[in-house]
């Protein structure tokens, strides 16, 4: 009794918890990880506002040397093709998503349902190019020989509009969160199944599919992977793809090979100013949005990573 | 396209009555549900099952020239057996590529398994749930940045010229380092980028187990006498282990594939780098091989080399979840 009594009195003058100088050390740990993580962004925004003599003459700085807007006034130039470019990741990304959404919710739907008897062969035609594909040669014959999407539009659309991962994460939120018995009564009360879908299923599924369709406009955004496979007319590429190109061009440039071949140019370069205003201009969307879905993707991970 | 579905959906769907009658009347049931299905079945079918006979290329001798796929497919040049497989395999490449695959997977687990579960732990021991949530936010944003984007940002740090890294070794009176063309950093560089972009995320899965913790284990600790990092050592981590070795397993089977992206795009491979032995893996490796040099069949053949062995790390995976936690297998 003695004993509990004096390890009580130790420890009810504080909390359960770490001490003042841990808890300090911890906040500095993470203020450094912060750091780390935001620094090289607003680097790049730095030398977007540097002026490109300067840039060569000083080096790169987080605070300009000589402020300048030459950068932006290049990208958003004709040259720069940023607006182009800006106008076919931006249709992409909303037809892409709407798309996606809608896609992946009527898929998840039936897949909720227990009276629907081919469930369990679709959950398998579902999983099946989760474990084993053809690789990517087969892949982008059938792309360009069959399906003709060689410098499409359609090419950087119509590949990404199903995800079996978000099917799965759309089927256990239905599960989950509308049940069997508002389903039935809506049948009863002489409900269609496309109208139990779009009245109930899809208004009720918000937060789901406000997930999902942060992770699609994402990946819609940030895909130059499809570009890279299937577009070479300049006039469809993408902001990722642009900004791919440009890189590659300079890399080019500055390679071994290119120096003993003798090769000046390989096209218009932008300066690297105007490079990196590109590269913020294409992160801009992203950092707004971001906070907003923030809450949304954290109960989203956790319930993908819980099967249903 | 249509009726293809329906015929197989039946076969599944129909098995426990039996007969063409008993399969007619599934599909019927279920007409309105295979119809809202179709969209998305058609898109996994043509994007994931039609390439699948073009398997058949890894044993030809093919030219991506022509235009009815299909019947070249199946009337190529020529047969040429295993070839394909034969002049990789025995390559140095395939060691190569092969290796850095293996090597960079195993260390991105390991440093990425403690990586997270320090920064989660660390996380719940904050005073401040606020800063939490703050923290968490910025840690997490590198993950939604393409490689293209990470490219320019590394790009930032490592220019031989003006960039960050060899301005700082120039200050200090150093020799500047040429980054782009001395492979040795890579495996470090590389390392670090995983861990820069994946932690935020990666981390939140830990972070969700712990507060899952039930509060009165912690407290009964504390009454009988255990300091926090007590607790931490014995109550957080051993409850932790469960979520460790399944996320882990889960690691190991995609342990054949690698991010594309992240080895040749984020290390300028693009413009022919001077990396190759550092920073090939099995994917940059088929696209080198496939696109830029055109040579299809022999890329078929190391994608399907890759898939085969893809295929059975996850099902053995698989199987080892099952066995120790059945709830998180994934089928």
């Amino acid at each position: 009794m003695n004993n509990t009594l004096f390890i009580q009195k130790k420890h009810s003058v504080s909390e359960n918890r770490v001490s003042g100088l841990t808890n300090l050390l911890l906040n500095m740990f993470f203020i450094a990880c912060a750091v780390l993580c935001i620094y090289p962004i607003l680097l790049v925004v730095g030398i977007s506002f540097t002026d490109n003599d300067a840039l060569r003459q000083y080096g790169y700085k987080i605070i300009p040397s000589v402020f300048s807007t030459d950068g932006y006034a290049y990208a958003f130039s004709a040259a720069g093709s940023i607006l182009r470019s800006y106008g076919i990741t931006i249709f992409n990304t909303v037809a892409g998503t709407v798309i996606h959404v809608l896609v992946c919710a009527l898929f998840a739907y039936p897949m909720a349902r227990p009276e629907f008897k081919s469930r369990k062969f679709f959950m398998g035609f579902l999983l099946i190019p989760m474990l084993f594909n053809g690789g990517m040669v087969p892949w982008y014959v059938i792309c360009t020989q069959v399906l003709g999407l060689r410098n499409t539009i359609w090419a950087m659309i119509l590949p990404m509009v199903i995800s079996p991962w978000n099917v799965i994460v759309l089927k256990t939120f239905i599960n989950r969160n509308i049940p069997d018995s508002l389903i039935e009564s809506a049948r009863l009360e002489g409900c269609s199944e496309f109208r139990v879908f779009w009245n109930i299923v899809l208004p009720l599924s918000k937060a789901g599919l406000a997930t999902i369709a942060f992770f699609s406009a994402l990946a819609y955004w940030n895909d130059y992977w499809h570009s890279l496979m299937l577009i070479t007319d300049e006039s469809l590429y993408s902001l990722q793809y642009l900004l791919y190109n440009i890189m590659a061009k300079t890399q080019f440039l500055s390679s071994l090979a290119a120096r003993t071949a003798g090769i000046q140019s390989v096209g218009v370069i932008p300066a690297e100013t105007a490079r990196m205003a590109m590269c913020v201009l294409s992160i801009g969307p992203i950092v707004i949005v971001y906070p907003y879905f923030q809450r949304f993707f954290v109960k989203g991970i956790m319930v993908g990573s819980i099967k249903g | 396209m249509n009726g293809e579905y329906s015929v197989k959906a039946g076969k599944a769907g129909g098995k426990s009555r039996g007969g063409i009658k008993g399969l007619g009347r599934t599909l019927y049931s279920d007409r309105m549900f295979l119809l809202m299905i179709l969209p998305g079945a058609s898109a996994l079918f043509i994007f994931n099952y039609l390439p699948l006979p073009g398997i058949l290329m890894a044993f030809q001798t093919m030219s991506l020239r022509g235009s009815n796929f299909f019947y070249n497919l199946f009337n190529p040049i020529k047969w040429v057996g295993l070839q394909n497989f034969h002049g990789y395999f025995m390559s140095p490449n395939f060691w190569q590529t092969t290796r850095n695959t293996l090597g960079y997977n195993l260390v991105f687990l390991t440093v990425g398994l403690a990586a997270n579960v320090f920064v989660a732990v660390a996380a719940n021991e904050l005073w401040s749930k606020k800063a939490v949530k703050l923290y968490q936010t910025i840690l997490i944003f590198p993950a939604f940045l393409s490689w293209v984007i990470v490219s320019y940002l590394l790009f930032s740090l490592l220019n031989p010229d003006y960039g960050v890294f060899n301005n700082a070794l120039r200050s200090m009176g150093l020799d500047p380092v040429s980054w782009y063309s001395t492979s040795a950093v890579w495996p470090v560089l590389i390392t670090a980028l995983t861990i820069w972009k994946g932690t935020g995320l990666g981390s939140i899965y830990y972070f969700a187990a712990i507060s899952g913790i039930d509060q009165e284990i912690y407290e009964s600790a504390r009454i009988d006498g255990a300091s926090r990092f007590d607790q931490i050592r014995h109550i957080t981590l051993p409850l932790l282990s469960p979520t460790m070795i399944t996320l882990t397993i889960l690691g190991l089977g995609g342990i054949i594939r690698t991010d594309f992206g992240l080895f040749y795009v984020a290390t300028l491979q693009m413009g022919y780098g001077a990396l190759y032995d550092t920073v090939s893996t099995i994917d940059t490796y088929t696209y080198s091989m496939a696109i830029t040099l055109g040579r299809p069949s022999i890329g078929t053949a190391i994608g399907l080399y890759q898939s085969v062995v893809g295929l059975f790390t996850i099902i053995a995976a698989n199987a080892v979840i099952r066995k120790i936690d059945k709830d998180s297998a994934m089928f």
